[in-house]
């Protein structure tokens, strides 16, 4: 695989940026501004040679249509659960169990104590049960 | 070292400042690939109430009588929230429900209760309902239900293990419907706005835990938010004035926790019955009797109308009768006793100077559950002791 890279320029506006320094703290694997830019430029890319291939435009070269599916599918499984809870995907049927989704203000309480490890011992004599999946 | 606060303290001093009150604990726990949202249920035979935290910490709570009707058509001027639960045809519950003249819900043990349909829809609409209130967004959610059963369903019980010994469980009988209604289970809700919108919410109830009702005050005035146990008292016993039951339930505290219950016989029911009595013409029902009894006022040819001096009554004589069932507790002067449940709420003017009579110091040999938290503390404890219970399971 060749490991050179050509600088190219690009012009984004004001907005563009703010959305991509937005997302910074959530792409912990980019470790830059352009890391990120270079990420998205990237995951686009993927989105593209798949909607090319989907419309019969054939894949890249090297690459097969399973390839070129195995890239996409990761990236798209990610959103999926998100659209089915937004009802935008019914044909899917009822969206899974997911992470809560909270308040927009509801920020976790920002010095969160620590549970005595003893509390839970301390309730057993009074005969409680835990009926289901266990917390992990 | 920081000087530890009970959770009670935590609320009443919340309440004095005119706040929420807010913790410094998780609102969620893990469970597998999903975050349950920590809830604590008290289904009490007069009222659901349910607790439970905002990610902030921010405690919010519900009580919500135990009442049900199927919603009508609303044919003119604002509609009122309703539910449909699992594709059933959409239903009114609590206040809305008793407005419209709703059906009291079964009373008694948790396997008759939960058996009936509309109680389980009652919780599922319950659930939406606070969480809505505490501001999580419509969609799928996973709950950790910390569920407050009748102390009596406590029972001892021999474990799986050919080795284990008799402990303290729930009963087979509430356990096995418990798991066929509850563990599990999936509802999904949908939650028609009083402004015509609807929302679509379903619940996983991954996870319960049953517990004796009374192990939530007994949480709450005795641990703090954290667990780290905040008293000098060895021994409790602990008042429940319950809607259905009126029950004594003796703690010892230190060294470890152990309980025994026993019924001392109706709750404020007996209360509610007599107040029917006094309008005989309206046929309230049970339900709708006890939240006049709160309330003290009662739809009467479509005005609403002060019952004042009917609770009076009614609270001179079956009242009266009620703490008399109580004195034999009071007087012992063995144990710290614990005031607790709805019936504070009704009964705490009448009991503060028999106590006094009594030569009973508040606070050194008993305390009342402030009226103000009384119907909900039992949810509010059952929501901690599920988080103890979680974090402990996390750490193991």
């Amino acid at each position: 695989m060749r490991r050179a890279t050509t600088p190219k320029s690009l012009r984004l506006s004001a907005d563009e940026l703010a959305r991509f320094a937005r997302l910074q703290r959530y792409v912990p694997e980019a470790t830059s501004e352009s890391a990120l830019l270079k990420l998205a430029a990237l995951r686009g890319l993927a989105l593209l040679e798949a909607e090319v291939a989907g419309a019969g435009g054939g894949v890249p070269p090297g690459m097969t249509e399973e390839e070129v599916a195995s890239v996409i599918l990761p990236r798209i499984l990610t959103v999926v659960t998100w659209l089915a809870r937004r009802g935008r995907l019914p044909m899917l049927g009822p969206a899974p169990a997911a992470r809560p989704e909270l308040a927009p203000d509801a920020e976790e309480h920002p010095a969160l104590a620590a549970i005595d490890p003893t509390a839970a011992a301390d309730l057993d004599g009074l005969g409680g049960d835990l009926l289901g999946a266990w917390p992990d | 070292m920081p000087r530890h606060h009970t959770i009670v303290q935590e609320l009443l001093t919340a309440a004095a400042a005119g706040v929420p009150a807010r913790f410094a604990v998780r609102s969620t726990v893990r469970i597998g690939r999903q975050q349950g949202v920590l809830i604590g249920v008290d289904n009490g035979n007069d009222a659901l109430k349910i607790a439970v935290l905002r990610p902030d910490g921010t405690l919010i709570t519900r009580r919500i009588p135990a009442a049900y009707r199927a919603a009508a058509l609303i044919r003119g001027g604002a509609s009122e929230v309703s539910y449909r639960v699992d594709g059933a045809p959409g239903c009114w519950i609590g206040e809305t429900a008793l407005r419209h003249d709703g059906d009291d819900l079964p009373i008694g043990p948790t396997r008759q209760r939960l058996t009936d349909p509309r109680l389980r829809h009652l919780l599922a609409a319950g659930l939406v309902e606070v969480l809505h209130a505490a501001g999580y967004a419509p969609g799928s959610h996973t709950l950790v239900l910390g569920l407050a059963i009748p102390n009596t369903e406590i029972v001892p019980v021999r474990g799986a293990g050919a080795d284990e010994g008799e402990r303290l469980g729930v009963d087979p009988e509430t356990r096995q419907v418990l798991e066929q209604h509850l563990t599990g289970v999936t509802w999904s809700v949908e939650r028609l706005g009083a402004d015509g919108d609807g929302t679509a919410w379903q619940l996983r109830l991954a996870t319960v835990l049953p517990q004796a009702q009374t192990t939530g005050t007994l949480v709450a005035v005795t641990k703090a938010p954290t667990g780290t146990t905040v008293t000098d008292v060895e021994e409790m016993d602990i008042v429940d004035i319950g809607g259905g039951d009126l029950q004594v339930t003796t703690v010892q505290i230190q060294p470890t926790y152990r309980m025994t219950t026993r019924r001392l016989g109706d709750g404020t029911i007996r209360i509610a019955r007599a107040l029917k009595e006094h309008f005989p013409r309206h046929e309230l029902t049970d339900v709708a009797a006890q939240h006049a009894l709160i309330t003290r006022r009662l739809l009467v040819s479509g005005r609403q109308r002060p019952i004042d001096a009917e609770v009076a009554a009614v609270l001179n004589s079956q009242g009266q009768a009620l703490i008399g069932a109580v004195l034999p507790v009071l007087r012992q002067s063995r144990r710290f006793v614990m005031i607790t449940g709805g019936g504070v709420i009704l009964l705490h003017d009448l009991l503060q100077p028999r106590l006094e009579a009594e030569l009973k110091r508040r606070g050194e040999d008993y305390d009342f559950i402030h009226h103000g938290i009384a119907s909900e503390i039992n949810s509010i404890g059952v929501l901690f002791a599920a988080l103890f219970r979680a974090a402990a399971a996390t750490r193991s």
